[in-house]
């Protein structure tokens, strides 16, 4: 494989990991666009980050350790549900792999998603009520306006075929997508706007980080929901059964 | 006042112990790969937090100081216990992987993926990848320099890569999904 040699690996490393000040994150987001190749090495970066995160969010602590903890940590969960729904997502994300970070957009439509959820319906992984969460992890334009579109696809479909549906929108690494300036804001306010049944999620952590890095709070399109990390967030959505697609 | 003082402290570090405790568990789960002794280090990591909470400054960096008393009480296991691993030891522990997993068994794969890490690539990549730390922090914990934790990552994701690589050729866990764009 051709590599690029005026992006050292270790650059992808921080620029994957959001250590990198805006104008070195904006000179490899370039970089990345121009070359595919490049794209591909930071989608298997990125790949392998989250395999190691998903792997041991779901370690089962000793009982001791659950006397403290909320409700919802205590909610019984099917550990082969997870596995198999944390499989799929995986699979999912890495078939749309090249979505992110400039390259040409693969996506998945309503119909695709419909037999997505039958599908985990028939393998008994989920019941009830279609619930998915799309997680959007690039600032890359393209990649914001497929995610929309498919969540509007999905919102629209399921309305006129009367299927009830919740959807959330997860934003981590970043939150340009959320922000009061966002070139997106009109379009995520009319959605909000249009379907009460959607959500959109700013990962506290990213926010953190941006806040830091900026040195002043960020600010956000109103009704953006805040306080869980994305890596705390998925794999709970993963265990309730949700479906996981990753833009 | 003392008094006030102690059961205050008492109070944030039970607090602490919800919080934290979890990650804790799980991060040195994924440096030692046993429940018993990851379930000894944390406990030891608090009863050591606890007795010497004053000694933190900056509540805000509460986590990091206590994921650096997580690392010192492993590092210090380590010691005592006689096993020691070096960096050196990558090649020959590439080799000693587990080649056949089931379908769909990707946590149990990514996990002996990383359990197969040398420890000083194996701790960065887990306090990176898992416990969200930024370089920075990494190396407050490890006291290391941050050069040697991106060059640790940058080795062992390199080697997680080429181990799971195969990850998505499984045919049997492929869905259909329809390009339209």
């Amino acid at each position: 494989m051709k590599q690029d040699y005026s992006i050292s690996q270790d650059k992808l490393n921080l620029y994957i990991d959001d250590q990198l000040d805006a104008v070195e994150m904006d000179r490899v987001h370039r970089a990345i666009k121009a070359n595919p190749e490049l794209g591909e090495r930071v989608c298997h970066l990125k790949e392998v980050r989250d395999l190691v995160g998903y792997a041991y969010e779901t370690v089962p602590v000793p009982s001791e350790y659950r006397r403290h903890d909320t409700p919802r940590q205590r909610r019984a969960w099917s550990a082969v549900a997870a596995v198999l729904l944390i499989t799929l997502g995986l699979v999912a994300g890495w078939v749309l792999r090249a979505n992110t970070l400039g390259v040409p957009l693969a996506s998945v439509d309503a119909q695709d998603v419909f037999h997505y959820y039958k599908y985990a319906r028939v393998a008994g992984i989920s019941q009830g009520d279609p619930r998915y969460i799309i997680h959007v992890s690039s600032g890359d334009d393209h990649a914001i306006r497929i995610a929309l579109e498919e969540a509007e696809i999905l919102l629209k479909s399921h309305r006129q075929s009367r299927v009830p549906l919740r959807l959330e929108v997860m934003v981590n690494n970043d939150i340009r997508m959320l922000r009061e300036d966002s070139p997106f804001k009109a379009e995520i306010e009319k959605i909000m706007a249009t379907y009460d049944n959607v959500t959109f999620l700013a990962c506290a952590r990213t926010l953190a980080k941006t806040r830091r890095r900026e040195g002043k709070p960020v600010r956000l399109i109103p009704k953006i929901v805040t306080g869980e990390t994305a890596r705390e967030h998925i794999p709970e959505r993963l265990r309730e059964g949700w479906v996981y697609l990753k833009v | 006042m003392k008094l006030i003082s102690n059961l205050l402290s008492s109070i944030e570090m039970r607090r602490c112990c919800v919080l934290y405790r979890n990650k804790l568990y799980r991060t040195a789960y994924a440096w030692c790969h046993d429940a018993q002794l990851a379930d000894d280090l944390v406990q030891d990591t608090l009863c050591k937090a606890l007795k010497s909470w004053r000694s933190l400054r900056d509540p805000e960096a509460i986590e990091p100081w206590l994921f650096r008393i997580l690392g010192n009480t492993w590092h210090d296991y380590l010691r005592t216990s006689g096993r020691t691993t070096e960096l050196e030891d990558i090649a020959g522990n590439q080799a000693s992987v587990p080649e056949r997993y089931h379908q769909g068994q990707i946590v149990d794969r990514v996990r002996a993926a990383v359990a197969s890490l040398p420890l000083p690539l194996r701790e960065v990549v887990t306090l990176a990848d898992f416990s969200g730390f930024t370089y920075a922090e990494i190396a407050q914990i490890l006291d290391i320099p941050i050069g040697t934790v991106m060059s640790r990552l940058f080795r062992a994701r390199q080697s997680l890569k080429s181990r799971l690589l195969d990850l998505e050729r499984s045919p049997a866990t492929v869905i259909p999904i329809r390009r339209v764009k």
